[in-house]
């Protein structure tokens, strides 16, 4: 009787660099293409080097998970798979990198797609990216059994994180801080008319997110017009006007959000309390994000002004990043009950070859008295019989089947029932596929 | 009905606990959001809003009357029309984190009566009078109105505030933005400047009729005149001047003041007394 071997635990590896392990001077070296990554894909897979494998690059870290196809198969290969394919040897060393195996490397990844390892804590543009980097390996046919379990259990989590905690909630950057504010002011922006004063990345930042927002009254100004133009085709409005002209027609707006860098003061307090009076005093929200300031300070004191600069949503970014910090132990009590459900469901898998041998087995048994009888009865009699059989057959194997897959099971517990069935039924088979 | 009496006096006791019970979930729920404190606190209020209109029934049947003969019946009618019409504005709207700051108004009013409202004489009023009764009325459906101006326009002081003093904390987080506010308050006052027109007009035709126990100097009417008066400079400096925002709020803030002042201030004050 061939001695059958128990499959292997959990071979999955994780190595990468990010910004925990190193600066960004190594991380750029390191940072791959959508084109990159699939090459890479291709080669470390057609190689018979990897089983699975999927590249999760972005512009703060690029980790590889793989399983290995061979048990001789180590991290440090992996890691010189990465240097030598970005030509990054002189640069980049192994002890730049992080290594992570089997349970380490599934929670690794599911707190990189939920956001809590990210640099801005909690920011969602990552999920974005790990299921860019799965359709990619996906696409190149990179991903099997534990790949394409690992990936949906971690947009479970990223799900659950979004919605059983605040670790998304609020805005960490100045610009959506901006936004935020207005609506803290404003009940409806998309009644709300929208002044824009520059057309930089801050001021296009801005421009979103108050799209997203629902907002659609918006005018951009800025010194260049073929960059308001831009900017306007950008976001898909058609109000311009020219630079000069703006502070006439101030009083029009009830938000203004100014980013022109290097040039100063450009709205005088003056400038302001002449647009108020002419907009009977409604609220007006000035959004200076400017360095230097771009709006006279002192016109936070006229009525119903609200000038706020950009240590003023800094406050707003910092307070938010404070409350998502405070949801890390909510996230990781989440993290850990997908990670178990992970691991049990890693456990069945090892039962699998297992109960393909039980059920040929009893198969074979079944073939082998119904021969017995074929000649000694009609067809219609011998269907009925071989029907008869795959039900017994059937009942019999339900609990040993439905024990085996049992999700409380643990590596050891699995290992010694898998061992008792075995023996029971006599399993000769020696197939430790998973 | 049996035990009527005794129902109506533990009811009494009862009700400014349960507010306190309510208030508690809804500050609570306030400061750590969270998703079954915010169906319970809903449930809850709806729960102990039931237990007032059974107390409002009762005192109807043990009086024979309107629950409006006297102060203390008064500003339980008023706390209650409170109540119903908050619980209709977050059932609406599901804006629920100004609930707190409405039952902290509902909770003063009810203990005020619920401590006296067996003390005063049950009759002090002539509700069988139909002018009186619409007075009542217009001024119970008048004054719900003042109180909520009242709260939403200190809320939208308190807010103001924070936003220019760069407090982003938790009233910035949880409260509904300005202008919601605003808008808020302003429709109460609309609403209330009706009711009131009517109560003072009522009032001032009634008065006549009162054979002497009231006049034209009695604490409440001045309080109603003074409310009224505030509310129409208001109304009429938003229409005329575009006055808007905290200065609204401050005018809307002291129409509040004034009614509860007068109302509860001077019955405070007279039961003190005697």
């Amino acid at each position: 009787m061939a001695t059958w071997q128990f499959p292997p635990s959990m071979n999955l590896i994780a190595v990468g660099v990010n910004h925990h392990t190193a600066p960004i001077e190594l991380r750029e070296r390191l940072a791959f293409t959508s084109e990159d990554i699939r090459k890479f894909l291709r080669t470390v897979c057609d190689g018979r080097l990897l089983s699975e494998a999927l590249l999760l690059s972005t512009c703060n870290r690029t980790e590889l998970y793989a399983v290995p196809a061979l048990e001789e198969i180590q991290p440090a290969h992996l890691k010189d798979l990465l240097i030598e394919h970005k030509d990054a040897r002189k640069v980049v060393q192994r002890e730049h990198f992080f290594s992570l195996w089997a349970c380490g490397a599934v929670k690794h990844f599911f707190e990189v797609a939920c956001g809590a390892d990210s640099m801005i804590l909690g920011e969602s543009q990552i999920l974005g990216q790990v299921k860019d980097a799965y359709r990619l390996a996906a696409e190149e046919k990179a991903t099997g059994t534990i790949l394409n379990k690992l990936c949906h259990a971690a947009f479970s989590v990223a799900k659950r994180v979004r919605t059983e905690t605040k670790l998304t909630d609020g805005a960490i950057s100045v610009s959506y801080a901006a936004v935020e504010l207005a609506r803290k002011i404003f009940s409806d922006l998309s009644s709300k008319h929208i002044l824009l004063i520059g057309a930089g990345e801050t001021a296009e930042l801005a421009a979103m997110h108050l799209r997203e927002k629902n907002a659609t009254r918006i005018t951009i100004t800025n010194r260049t017009p073929e960059h308001a133009e831009a900017l306007a085709r950008k976001i898909g409005t058609s109000n311009i006007i020219t630079f000069d002209y703006f502070r006439e027609r101030l009083h029009e707006f009830d938000i203004v959000i100014s980013a022109v860098s290097s040039v100063g003061e450009i709205v005088s307090a003056h400038t302001i309390e002449l647009a108020m009076q002419k907009r009977r005093r409604e609220p007006m929200l000035i959004l200076d994000l400017g360095v230097p300031r771009n709006i006279d300070p002192s016109a936070s004191s006229l009525y119903n002004v609200f000038l706020k600069d950009i240590d003023d949503l800094k406050l707003i970014t910092e307070k938010n990043l404070e409350a998502r910090r405070k949801e890390l132990p909510k996230v990781a009590r989440i993290i850990e009950e997908e990670l178990i459900a992970f691991e049990q469901w890693h456990n069945t898998l090892q039962v699998a070859p297992t109960i393909r041998d039980l059920q040929a087995k009893f198969e074979a048994v079944k073939q082998q008295e119904l021969e017995r009888v074929r000649s000694k009865v009609s067809p219609e009699q011998y269907a009925m019989m071989e029907q008869l059989a795959d039900r017994i057959i059937k009942k019999l194997l339900h609990f040993p089947i439905s024990t085996l897959k049992s999700p409380i099971d643990n590596a050891q517990t699995i290992q010694s029932k898998l061992n008792l069935i075995r023996h029971i039924f006599a399993l000769e088979s020696s197939n430790t596929d998973q | 009905m049996p035990y009527m009496f005794e129902s109506l006096v533990v009811i009494n006791f009862c009700l400014p606990w349960l507010y306190v019970l309510v208030f508690v979930l809804y500050i609570v729920e306030f400061f750590k959001s969270n998703t079954f404190l915010q169906r319970a606190k809903r449930y809850a209020l709806a729960a102990v809003s039931g237990i007032h209109f059974i107390h409002l029934v009762l005192l109807t049947l043990f009086y024979g009357s309107l629950p409006i003969a006297n102060v203390y019946q008064l500003l339980t009618t008023v706390a209650f029309t409170l109540v119903i019409v908050y619980l209709f504005i977050e059932l609406s709207t599901g804006e629920s984190s100004t609930g707190s700051f409405m039952l902290l108004a509902a909770l003063t009013f009810q203990s005020i009566s619920s401590l006296f409202l067996f003390s005063a004489s049950p009759t002090e009023l002539n509700v069988r009078s139909p002018l009186l009764s619409l007075h009542i009325i217009t001024a119970i459906l008048g004054y719900s109105s003042v109180a909520i101006a009242g709260v939403y326009s200190s809320l939208y002081m308190a807010l103001f505030r924070q936003i220019r003093a760069n407090r982003f904390g938790t009233l910035f987080d949880r409260l509904p933005n300005l202008e919601t506010l605003e808008k808020m308050s302003l429709h109460a006052v609309r609403i209330g400047f009706i009711f009131l027109s009517f109560a003072f007009i009522a009032g001032v035709m009634w008065i006549p009729h009162s054979q002497g126990r009231f006049h034209f100097t009695d604490a409440k009417l001045i309080g109603l005149i003074m409310v009224w008066l505030i509310y129409g400079i208001s109304l009429l400096l938003r229409e005329r001047l575009g006055w808007q925002g905290q200065r609204m709020a401050v005018l809307f803030t002291l129409g509040f003041f004034v009614f509860v002042s007068f109302y509860d201030g001077a019955e405070l004050v007279f039961t003190a007394l005697s």
